[in-house]
Parts: C-alpha cells; sequence; structure tokens
C-alpha cells in the first residue's frame, strides 16, 4: 500500500510542480508588466509622491494634486522594490490601473463628490476575494481558480474610494505563523532575510514593513495581523468578528463557527488604522444591508477622542509562555508611556492559559485537522511547516497516549497533544468552555473596570522560517483573544538591544524543548522590532486604537 | 443593591417560605399598615383595591407608579404577591418566593417615592429565572431590572420545573422549559417575564401555547451569559417594545454584560408599506388546522389592509427534510443520549422514546420524521452540519432577498397548547421555532385569536390534514381536545432587524384585537 501511495504521490506532486512553475512564471511576467505601468509615471513625481504618508496622499488625491493613476503607478514601482527585497507579492491586480483611470475620469464631472479615500492604494493579503484573481491559500491545487466576485469588504473599500493594487503572500493553509508555500514560496523579514515576516498575514507585513504599500487588510484567527505586525514593526488591529460582514470571505475550514477568522487592516502606524477604520465604521451600513449578520454598530468618536483617563491591566507573562526580554520590556516601557499619559495601569492575570491553549486548538482543528490534512496530502507539502503536518499526521487517540509519556518529560507538549477532539460530545463541552470563559475573562476585566488590557504581542520577536511549526503553541498571546472574541492591535515600541540580548542568554528559561528553540531562535535578533498588543471587549475597538495611538505618540513623537 | 443569598432549599423550607409570605400579606397585616396605600378600611375595599391594582396593564401601573403621590412598591408588591399565590395554587408555576422582597420593595419607597425622577421600573414586582443546581441567578438581567427599579419577588425554575399547568386548561401544558414563567405572567401573577429561547425555541414555545408576546432577538442584540437568547413576556406588542429598549443596546446593561451589541433600538421610520413574505408548513412537519388557519387569516386581514404579501416557498430554497437534518443534528450532541436538553422535564417518557429513536431502520418504517430525528451523527458528519447550516444561511438570506420581503409570518408552533404527556412524543413539531435558531433570525409570536370547534374537527379531514406519518397521527391525538386553547403566528426578521419585527408584530395584533384572559380570572 506505501509503494502505491508513493508512486501515486509522486505522480501528483511532479503535475502540481509543472503548474507551480507555470504560476510562478505567470508572477514574473506580472511584475514586469507593473514595471512597465510604474515606469509610465516620471521618476521625481513618483518618488516625491512615494514620500507621503497616508493622509497626506489622501488630502493631495482630494484636491486633485495627485490623479489616482500616479497614485497607483507610484506604488506599483514602490511594492515592486519591496517584493524584490521580501518576495511579498503574489499578484499585481493590473485592473487598478484602469480602474485608476476611471475615478480619474468621473472626478472631472461636475456633480461628482469623491469618496472620503479616494484613489487611495490598497493591497490585500491574498485570501481576500477579489472578482478574476486567484485565492489559493498557498495551496498549488487552488491555483488558476479565479474568484467569481469581490467579498463584500472588498466591494466596500472599492466604493470608498480604495483600489486594491496588488496581492501578498500567505503560508501554506493559512495555519502557521510563517509565510511559506510551495507555490510562491518564502517571503522574508524586511530587517533580516533570515527571518520570517510572521503569518499568516506576513506578505501584507512585509509588504507595508519594507514601504511597499501604505494600507493593507490582512485576516487574523490566532494572530494572524498581529504577529506579523510585530515581526515587521508595522502597526494592525484584529476587530471582533461581529464589526465586519463576512459573506463571501472565505475560512481555510469550513465549519468553524467559534473561532472566526476577522480581517483586520495593517500599517506603518495606528494614525493611519484609524483613519482607514473610521471611514469603513462611518459606513458599516453597507456591510450591514448586504450581511444582515453585521450589527450596525458605527464608529464611536467620543470613545476614541475621550479625555477620560483610561485603566488599563498589564501582563509580561501568561504564564503559558515566557516571552523573550525585549517583549517583556515593551510592555513595561509602554506601561511607563501610559503612566506618563495620566492613566492608570494596574497588573492584571489573565486565567488558565494551558486551559485556553486547549481550548484554542480544539475549536480551530475542529475535525482534528483532517481537512486540512487532507488537502495538504493532495499538495506539496510546503518543508517549513513539514513538522506540523507530521503531528496531524497521528490520530488523535494515539496523541492521547502518547501525551502521557511525553507529559513526563515534556509537560506542555503532552498537554497540547490532549487538545484535539474525538467526538462531538467534546466539541460541544469545547465550546460550552469557550463561552465560559469569555464570561470569566470579561468578568475580572469588569471587576476591576478595566478599559483595555497590555500585554506582549507574542513570545518572540522575529525568528528563522522554520522555528514556527516548531513553536506551534507561541501564539498564546494573540489566540486568546481570538478564543475571547475581543478586538486586539499591536503597535511597534521598540526594538532588540544589546542587552535584552544579554539577558537572553543568562536569564531566559531553557526549561523544554520549546523554550531551547525559542531562545536559539532569538540569539542575533538585535534590532529587530518589537511591539505590544492591546485588547478590548468586542465593540471597544475605539478604545484599543487609542491606546495604541497614544503609546505610538509617546515612542515617535507624532 | 444588596445579594439575594438563598440557598436551594428542601420543598419544606419553599413550603414555609410560601407559609410566611401569605401571612404577610393577609388582610389583618395589610389593614394595618401605612406602607399600603389605598386608605382601605375593610377587608372588601382591600380585595378590590389591590385587584385593581394587578389588573393594570403595565404601562398604566408604571404610569401610577412614576406619578406623584401615585402607587408605591410596597403596595404593587402586595397586590402581585396575592395574585402570584393564588396562580401557584391553581398552576403550581413557582418555584419558590423571594424573602428579601418586601424589604426590598421598602427600601426602594423610601429611596424613590417621593423623588421626581424615578426609575423607569420602579416598583414593577419581576421573577427571576433559578436554575437548580446553582441557586437564584444574580444575572447581569437580574442586576440590571433592579437597578432600573424593579422588584424580584418569585422565582421560576428552568431546569427543574415543578410540571406547571397551562392557565387557560389546567390538563394542558404551558411550554417545556420556560413553562412556569409563561404561566405565570398569562395568568396575571407578574407584570412580565423573561426567559431563555433555548436552542429549539422554548421562550417562544412557552409563548404560543399561553398567548402571550414575544421577541427572540438576534443572538448578540440582547446578549446574555451562556450564549441562549433570551426575550421577555409581555401581554401585548408595546409592553414588548418598551421592555426590549431598556436593554438593547442600553449602556447600563452594556455595563454588566459588555458583549452585547451597543446597537440601540430605533425607532422605524416606514418610507413604504412593508412587503410580508408567509408560509403556512414548512415542508417537513405539517400544522394542525389550526396553527395553520392563524396564518391564513392573519394574511388575509393584511392583504385586506393592503399589505404586499408574497408566499415564501421553502421547498424553493431547500429540501424540507434535509432542513429537518441540519437542525435535529445539532440538538443531538452525543450518540447514546437523545436530545437531553429539550425534555428534561419528562425523562420517563422521554427515555422509552429515546430508546425506541436508536433502532434507525424500524424507525424509519414506521415514520420518515422520527428517521430525520434520529439521524446519528460522528465529528467528520458534525462539521459538515455545520458548513451545511452556512450555506443554508446563504441561500435563505438570498432567496429572502429575491422576493423583496421586509419580514416573514409563519406558524408559532405545529400545535396549540396539548396535555402533557404527548410533547416528549412530539419532537417532530420543533424545527417550526428551532429554524429560526439555527439561522439566528429574530423571531416573535404574537397572539391571533383561539383555536375553534371547526378546526378540532378538521383535524379529522385528511384532506386538510393528511396522515402520512405516526408522528402526525400522534400530533392529532394530541389536539382533539384544543378547542378555545390561544393561537398564535410567528413573526420572523433579517438578523438585527428587531425593528420591523417588532412593527409588524403591533399591526397584526391590532388586526386581532386585544387576547382575552383565562377563565378563571
Amino acid at each position: 500500500f506505501y509503494v502505491h501511495f508513493s508512486n501515486n504521490r509522486k505522480k501528483l506532486i511532479e503535475r502540481l510542480e509543472i503548474v507551480a512553475q507555470r504560476r510562478r512564471d505567470d508572477l514574473s511576467k506580472n511584475v514586469e508588466q507593473a514595471r512597465k505601468a510604474a515606469d509610465k509615471l516620471d521618476t521625481q513625481r513618483r518618488d516625491w509622491i512615494g514620500s507621503l504618508d497616508f493622509e497626506q496622499l489622501r488630502d493631495e488625491l482630494q484636491r486633485g494634486h495627485v490623479t489616482c493613476v500616479e497614485a497607483i503607478r507610484a506604488y506599483f514601482h514602490k511594492a515592486i522594490l519591496a517584493h524584490e527585497k521580501t518576495n511579498a507579492v503574489t499578484c499585481f491586480i493590473l485592473d487598478a490601473e484602469r480602474q485608476a483611470e476611471e475615478l480619474d475620469e468621473q472626478a472631472k464631472l461636475p456633480y461628482y463628490v469623491k469618496p472620503p479615500l479616494f484613489g487611495v492604494p490598497l493591497s490585500l493579503k491574498e485570501c481576500l476575494k477579489v472578482k478574476g484573481y486567484d485565492t489559493t491559500r498557498g495551496f498549488v491545487q487552488d491555483a488558476y481558480h479565479p474568484a467569481t466576485e469581490d467579498s463584500i469588504q472588498v466591494e466596500h473599500y472599492k466604493k470608498l474610494g480604495l483600489i486594491p493594487f496588488c496581492q501578498t503572500n500567505v503560508p501554506q493553509s493559512l495555519l502557521s505563523y510563517n509565510c511559506s508555500n510551495p507555490l510562491f514560496g518564502t517571503t522574508t523579514n524586511p530587517y533580516d532575510s533570515t527571518r520570517t515576516c510572521g503569518g499568516s498575514s506576513g506578505g501584507e507585513g512585509a509588504l507595508i514593513g519594507a514601504g511597499g504599500s501604505l494600507i493593507g487588510i490582512g485576516t487574523d484567527v490566532g494572530g494572524s495581523v498581529r504577529i506579523p505586525c510585530h515581526f515587521t514593526g508595522t502597526a494592525g488591529i484584529k476587530p471582533s468578528k461581529m464589526r465586519f460582514a463576512h459573506r463571501g470571505g472565505g475560512a481555510s475550514v469550513p465549519g468553524k463557527p467559534l473561532i472566526d477568522a476577522n480581517d483586520g487592516p495593517m500599517a506603518k502606524d495606528v494614525k493611519t488604522n484609524v483613519e482607514f477604520l473610521r471611514n469603513v465604521w462611518g459606513d458599516i451600513d453597507f456591510q450591514s444591508d448586504r450581511d444582515p449578520y453585521c450589527p450596525p454598530v458605527h464608529w464611536n468618536e467620543s470613545v476614541y477622542s475621550s479625555e477620560k483617563k483610561l485603566r488599563v491591566g498589564y501582563y509580561i507573562d501568561d504564564g503559558w509562555f515566557t516571552p523573550t526580554p525585549a517583549l517583556q520590556r515593551a510592555v513595561l516601557e509602554s506601561k511607563k508611556h501610559l503612566e506618563a499619559a495620566g492613566h492608570t495601569v494596574i497588573p492584571f492575570y489573565p486565567p488558565r492559559l494551558p486551559s485556553v491553549m486547549q481550548l484554542y486548538f480544539r475549536a480551530v482543528c475542529l475535525d482534528g485537522g483532517q481537512y486540512v490534512l487532507n488537502k495538504l496530502l493532495k499538495d506539496i507539502i510546503e518543508p517549513t511547516i513539514r513538522f506540523q503536518v507530521t503531528l496531524w499526521m497521528v490520530p488523535v487517540w494515539i496523541q492521547r497516549i502518547l501525551s502521557y509519556p511525553v507529559s513526563l518529560v515534556f509537560p506542555r507538549m503532552g498537554m497540547l497533544m490532549q487538545s484535539l477532539t474525538r467526538d462531538t460530545f467534546e466539541l460541544r463541552e469545547a465550546y460550552a468552555d469557550i463561552e465560559a470563559y469569555r464570561e470569566e475573562f470579561v468578568g475580572l476585566m469588569m471587576k476591576d473596570n478595566l478599559d483595555v488590557i497590555l500585554c506582549p504581542a507574542s513570545i518572540m520577536p522575529a525568528p528563522q522560517h522554520d522555528i514556527p511549526s516548531k513553536v506551534v503553541s507561541g501564539v498564546s498571546y494573540t489566540c486568546l483573544y481570538n478564543l475571547l472574541d475581543f478586538g486586539a492591535g499591536v503597535v511597534p515600541v521598540t526594538a532588540v538591544s544589546k542587552s535584552d540580548e544579554e539577558k537572553l542568554i543568562n536569564e531566559y528559561p531553557e526549561t523544554d524543548k520549546w523554550y531551547q528553540i525559542t531562545k536559539k531562535a532569538t540569539l542575533g535578533a538585535v534590532g529587530m522590532p518589537i511591539g505590544v498588543q492591546v485588547a478590548a471587549p468586542p465593540y471597544r475597538e475605539e478604545a484599543v486604537l487609542r491606546t495604541m495611538r497614544e503609546i505610538e505618540i509617546a515612542v515617535t513623537g507624532k | 443593591m444588596g445579594n439575594i443569598h438563598q440557598k436551594t432549599a428542601p420543598e419544606l423550607q419553599e413550603q414555609d417560605d410560601f407559609e410566611t409570605f401569605r401571612r404577610l400579606i393577609s388582610s389583618e397585616q395589610l389593614l394595618g399598615d401605612s406602607r399600603v396605600l389605598g386608605k382601605c378600611a375593610t377587608e372588601l375595599e382591600l380585595d378590590d383595591f389591590l385587584r385593581a391594582v394587578v389588573d393594570l396593564d403595565l404601562q398604566s401601573l408604571i404610569d401610577k407608579l412614576q406619578a406623584k403621590d401615585g402607587l408605591n412598591a410596597y403596595t404593587v408588591l402586595c397586590a402581585y404577591a396575592r395574585r402570584m399565590l393564588d396562580c401557584q395554587t391553581r398552576l403550581d408555576c413557582v418555584a419558590g418566593v423571594v424573602m428579601e422582597a418586601f424589604q426590598t420593595a421598602q427600601d426602594t419607597d423610601t429611596l424613590w417615592y417621593n423623588s421626581e425622577e424615578k426609575p423607569p421600573l420602579y416598583g414593577i414586582p419581576f421573577s427571576i429565572k433559578c436554575d437548580g443546581e446553582s441557586g437564584l441567578a444574580n444575572s447581569p438581567i437580574t442586576t440590571h431590572l433592579r437597578n432600573l427599579g424593579a422588584i424580584p419577588f418569585v422565582t421560576t425554575s428552568i431546569s427543574k420545573t415543578p410540571h406547571p399547568r397551562n392557565p387557560w386548561a389546567l390538563d394542558c401544558s404551558p411550554g417545556g422549559l420556560c413553562g412556569g414563567e409563561a404561566a405565570l405572567v398569562a395568568d396575571g401573577g407578574a407584570p412580565f417575564g423573561f426567559a431563555p429561547d433555548l436552542d429549539a425555541g422554548s421562550l417562544r414555545i412557552a409563548s404560543a401555547f399561553c398567548g402571550l408576546v414575544t421577541l427572540k432577538p438576534t443572538r448578540d442584540r440582547f446578549h446574555v451569559s451562556g450564549s441562549n437568547s433570551y426575550g421577555f413576556y409581555t401581554k401585548n406588542v408595546q409592553d414588548q417594545v418598551f421592555l426590549l429598549k431598556l436593554f438593547i443596546g442600553s449602556a447600563g446593561y452594556r455595563g454588566l454584560e459588555p458583549m452585547s451589541s451597543p446597537a440601540p433600538l430605533m425607532d422605524l421610520k416606514l418610507e413604504n408599506k412593508l412587503k410580508i413574505g408567509w408560509f403556512e408548513d414548512d415542508g417537513f412537519n405539517a400544522p394542525v388546522p389550526s396553527n395553520r388557519r392563524a396564518v391564513v387569516d392573519t394574511i388575509g386581514l393584511l392583504e385586506k389592509q393592503g399589505y404586499e404579501v408574497v408566499k415564501f416557498e421553502m421547498e424553493d430554497i431547500f429540501p424540507p427534510f434535509q432542513v429537518a437534518q441540519m437542525f435535529f443534528k445539532t440538538q443531538r450532541p452525543v450518540d447514546s443520549n437523545f436530545i437531553p436538553n429539550l425534555y428534561k422535564s419528562n425523562s420517563q417518557c422521554l427515555g422509552r422514546f429515546g430508546k425506541f429513536l436508536n433502532f434507525p431502520k424500524l424507525v424509519a418504517r414506521i415514520s420518515k420524521r422520527a428517521a430525520v430525528i434520529s439521524q446519528s451523527s460522528n465529528m467528520k458528519e458534525m462539521c459538515k452540519n455545520l458548513e451545511d447550516i452556512e450555506s443554508y444561511k446563504l441561500k435563505f438570506i438570498e432567496y429572502w432577498k429575491s422576493l423583496g420581503v421586509d419580514v416573514l409570518i409563519c406558524p408559532a408552533f405545529c400545535i396549540p397548547a396539548v396535555p402533557e404527556k404527548y410533547l416528549p412524543e412530539l419532537v417532530n413539531t420543533r424545527l417550526s421555532t428551532g429554524l429560526f435558531n439555527m439561522l439566528d433570525f429574530p423571531a416573535g409570536i404574537v397572539p391571533a385569536g383561539h383555536v375553534t370547534a371547526d378546526d378540532v374537527a378538521n383535524l379529522e379531514d385528511e384532506k386538510i390534514f393528511p396522515i402520512d406519518d405516526a408522528l402526525l397521527r400522534k400530533q392529532r391525538d394530541a389536539c382533539v381536545n384544543s378547542e378555545a386553547m390561544p393561537n398564535s403566528v410567528q413573526i420572523v426578521g433579517l438578523p438585527n432587524e428587531e425593528e420591523t419585527v417588532l412593527e409588524v408584530m403591533k399591526i397584526v395584533e391590532n388586526l386581532h384585537g386585544p387576547m382575552s384572559n383565562p377563565k378563571g380570572f
């Protein structure tokens, strides 16, 4: 049987390699076409447009000093440079130039009112549906299956005047926090190409971090917006799922209703995120009308602009995975910034993180990981996630049995090996437990009258590309807020310093394999960006953004 | 605000509490009590005065409590405590009493009676949901009601029902898990009630059985711990709107329950006449003639009023038996136990029926509907089912929008209130309400007259009510004595459009006229 299976897989892989190569060739041509479009713009003008920040470009577009076509060409150019550096782009949306031309023509009409984000270029994570373009999620088998319609949100962004101009890379299956797949290859960190940009919105993080886009959209189911922001020194937020429409979006695993993916904006700074969301949520009826499940909850300016001092709960260690020293220092520095601004910052202890990790993996791998595994076995498996796939191939009941001896030498791994569900009863129990945990967590915040939570963005700065699949449990700082369905964002605060490295060597634990891997991966990370995470219950994203913005102002001065 | 500290008490303690309550509101006690208004000199005058208080509808009661020199909390509490005890004797619908109620009422009066600005529910008695395993609930709903000035005075049970009776016919059930609350409100023993709409629609079933108004909101529009939708029982739609406005989007409630949506309940601005979709049969389980007629009559009345009505063909969306299969799979989480949530109150009868359903081939021969109910499922099928449900939601909404309708009117349930012994065997009827839990659509219940003699006679006419299944035969048998029972319709809207549903509920209520009170009043 194995020989037969092996032969079949070999043939399958040969066919897939041909498709993958063809797709990569198409991407090369696509990049050349984008370069031709970009070259139509005068170099000096292009560089000036490229030097504008989001607000400046938006204002110039509103005044007509910059045309939409010019903006698109300028960003084709910048994105190509970023792509050459990081391999971030999977496809330039060449149709963007035509869309820009249309907008420029409409702008000449006397009665035309420019939408608020008229002509601003927008980059999109590849799994977001754009009519006529692929959403492969890094699977070769899904190449050349273009979307037949835009998702509701892409429709909405276009209505607001934004112009999607490129799609960005993702890890195969979207369930890793690196950014490699057999179709488009590996996307690297703009600060260090031997390190990952994060995932699964890693292409967005790399592109924005390398200056190739002003504003992009990622998706987040376990930290996939926030981890790339942290690794690449950018800012982004994952709102609670209710604040966006979801019909027409694509989850990687069907039937995953309790831990939903949600879109989230990503940008160089918090200010841009705020401006983007102010416009999207100011016009949320567009989405509510098309997806009745999306409540018509508008942008709340009074919460964002409030002068009332905030009460902030903070922690530097969640009790499951101690972050490396730079991440702890980032939280403590942010705490000082907030206190200097007059806010109250007190310790908070997220309850029972080991149980949370079990619940999270149980809910995300709804069927024990079988759907994704089956899909991977019909595809070329990305080498950097082979370790993860190997784990998935072990039947749930064997994992349960092996978890007992493993617990003796590696307690945390043993616990995770008991996570996957065996039957529908356990799954139903997991859902009830998640609901109960949400109430418990919110109850603790209410007891201390907390507005937001401040905590590390991850366990470490950007590691090498194969590390994420070996330290799967390192998503505990971000996946907690997916389990809770909180709004949660990341803002860059500092960079790894020499003294952080010394502390890492001298003080960081080596008590189990995960800590050893993390420690080793963090050696040599001096200079890598470090962010912090801010989170709050649903419908309070404005409080999260306000807190993030205050930290940003304290760190950057603007 | 003081906490309610009362341990789960054995029945003897509960009996003592009832007796203490009865003594506290005896005529001798109240005639000399200056806290009781009305200046009654005789027992007869007192009885008349207190009865007049409980006869007020909720808005009138609120007006009198809010007025300067109007009623006070203590008097209203005494009036309702008396009525509640009468209800309890007849219906056995209450699990216990809140001993602190009189002190709470007195404290509330001290605080608010002479105030110009009283909280909106000042002095209104209400019942608390009690889960037998964990004692009295101090849930956000209860806390918010107390913050609004309301007085908790009794408890009704969810998981430990004391076999309440229906006020319209004492041999009939007031509905499964929420029946005690509904019976109490219908019989006038409380001004309003609230209850969870558990997975298959128990809130609405009890409302339909007891002739009350209710609405199950979209889940997060009115978020409650434990993830069930909650709704209120009221005598009319106006009261329903009033109460929902105090909760939906309320800053006070969201302070207690942060996961709730901040979108408030808006007043609807109607530009065009609403377009109404309707169906009388979901294609899986036919309603008995009375419940079908309620829909048909309502649609006829609406057409006369000039509303555009559109037939909603459930078969055009998806095969009805497959929809039923999707729904019942969500109700059967464990292979070896059958629908434990639906009928906890009658485990003996359920046990027998449940065992029967574990023999799929036998079941399929006798009843095609029971075959759908007894589908087993494993992990893989459950994942597939969740995916199918998401797909069905999209199809349903697309169909809805293609017809251009604003609301949907359909049967409130497949049967009116029936004797309790029949309910565990009529699980097939649950799709009527459970469908809109599966879809997470807001769904309301409005009374629509009563079961008539013709309705009962039509049960025997197989042209009107064809019997093609053992369960339908049982359904018919259950309804042979249902004449004069309340009849209702269900009114459904798209998610987050509670405002439209309530508007149509009001229209339908006006068309049918006010619901009469149960005999024995």
